[in-house]
């Protein structure tokens, strides 16, 4: 069964829109956190996983409460790879004039944040205060201490003194009405009811057609 | 002359005023030639599959929260950890073709996908021949994943699928334009910046 699978995919299935090259989430579905995933961003450094696996001591168990791990995963400014200096990386790559907006309307989705409810809040407040401190204008560790340091000191850091004006007008919107870890899936929702009743000629999703009807 | 134009207009004024077309039109319906063409006179809600880090969301378009949220085994994915840290040092003693390295690695994927993959329209319990697919998983899926994927949900007989990264639809479903998403899920987290309802796809940074 398996030969059969194999040669159908050879020939219809391996249509793929991003080349195998940039395939850069090989560890998602890998429980395995020991497991060093490769970056997801355009850069080829690499990094280690941003999620509430890593933010929490005990992932099995339920915890709601703040603590230093989840400050120092997520919002640390000195952590390459937190969401703070995502953040920032994102826009400076945004588009200028669309900047104000991007920044104005901060959307936190995703298991975490009803696992960890004010991710967002303190998220846009962290970003603010770094906007707002006169000194630090580029990010980055002065001396090495950990594994996220050295590979702090092996990337460009990211340079805030050009979002500085943006610091008057970050703003965080809420999922409401939907929760926030299926807002993603009702997204889906509402694009595949929008888009399914056109033709196929006219419509914006990308269908792929499986051999048996494409040849019938 | 005279006799023949008397004839002509007798036939026109004996034709019958439905056209032949339209008659067709309100012809009793055909057998469907195809799952495909059932598919597409009936036009059902296709399947939405979202394809998280920890658990899978799964439901019809049109509604505004998923049928059935399922958690995914995690010894498989262990398994398949496992066999590409075998299959790594084994590539560095014996040299193989980088294509015969997919298809292995798009076989592996698709014993992990393909059970999960059945278990959901178990649930479901919809034939999956009578619907479409939309899965909505990360941004740059991982090719031999996809493929994966692509020949379960074919072998299972589902005419067609489509694939969208979940940064792309968030904003549809409040109905903003400008703005950052960040999905922060159990494994990894993503962000993509959108600007007048395109998402910047050079914007995107996961982590």
């Amino acid at each position: 069964m398996l030969t059969a699978i194999r040669s159908v995919s050879r020939t219809k299935v391996c249509r793929s829109v991003v080349p195998f090259e940039r395939s850069n989430s090989a560890y998602l579905f890998s429980h395995n956190h020991d497991i060093i995933p490769p970056c997801a961003s355009s850069h080829n450094s690499i990094v280690v996983p941003c999620g509430y696996k890593a933010a929490v001591e005990d992932s099995s168990k339920f915890q709601h409460q703040w603590d230093d791990k989840m400050e120092r995963a997520w919002l640390d400014e000195n952590n390459p790879n937190s969401l703070v200096a995502a953040l920032f990386k994102c826009l400076k790559e945004s588009p200028v004039d669309a900047r104000k907006d991007v920044i104005g309307n901060l959307l936190v989705c995703g298991d975490t944040a009803v696992l960890v409810p004010d991710l967002g809040r303190r998220l846009a407040l962290k970003v603010k205060r770094l906007l707002q401190s006169k000194e630090g204008e580029e990010a980055g560790p002065a001396s090495p201490s950990s594994v996220a340091d050295e590979l702090a000191m092996t990337m460009v850091p990211v340079a805030t003194q050009q979002l500085k004006p943006l610091a008057d007008h970050i703003g965080v919107i809420s999922c409401a009405p939907y929760r926030a870890d299926l807002i993603s899936w009702v997204g889906g929702s509402v694009y595949s009811a929008i888009w399914h009743r056109h033709d196929d000629d006219d419509t914006h999703m990308n269908w792929v057609f499986s051999p048996a009807s494409a040849s019938k | 002359m005279a006799t023949s134009s008397a004839t002509s207009s007798s036939t026109t004024a004996s034709t019958p005023r439905v056209s032949t077309r339209r008659a067709s039109r309100f012809a009793s319906p055909r057998p469907f030639s195809s799952p495909l063409a059932a598919v597409r006179k009936i036009g059902r809600p296709p399947v939405v599959l979202e394809w998280g880090s920890a658990v899978i969301r799964v439901g019809y378009a049109e509604q505004f929260q998923p049928q059935h949220i399922l958690p995914l085994p995690e010894e498989p994915f262990k398994r398949l950890e496992e066999y590409k840290t075998t299959r790594k040092l084994n590539t560095t003693s014996a040299g193989t073709s980088q294509q015969q390295q997919h298809s292995e690695e798009e076989s592996q994927w698709y014993d992990v996908v393909s059970p999960i993959i059945r278990h959901v329209f178990d649930r479901l319990m919809v034939d999956p021949t009578t619907r479409r697919v939309v899965i909505v998983a990360v941004p740059f899926p991982v090719r031999a994943w996809e493929a994966a994927v692509k020949a379960a949900l074919w072998n299972l007989g589902v005419p067609a699928v489509s694939f969208c990264n979940f940064l792309e639809v968030v904003p549809m479903a409040q109905g903003w334009k400008r703005g950052l998403a960040v999905h922060v899920g159990r494994d990894e987290s993503h962000l993509m910046a959108h600007v007048d309802g395109h998402p910047l796809s050079f914007t995107y940074q996961g982590l």
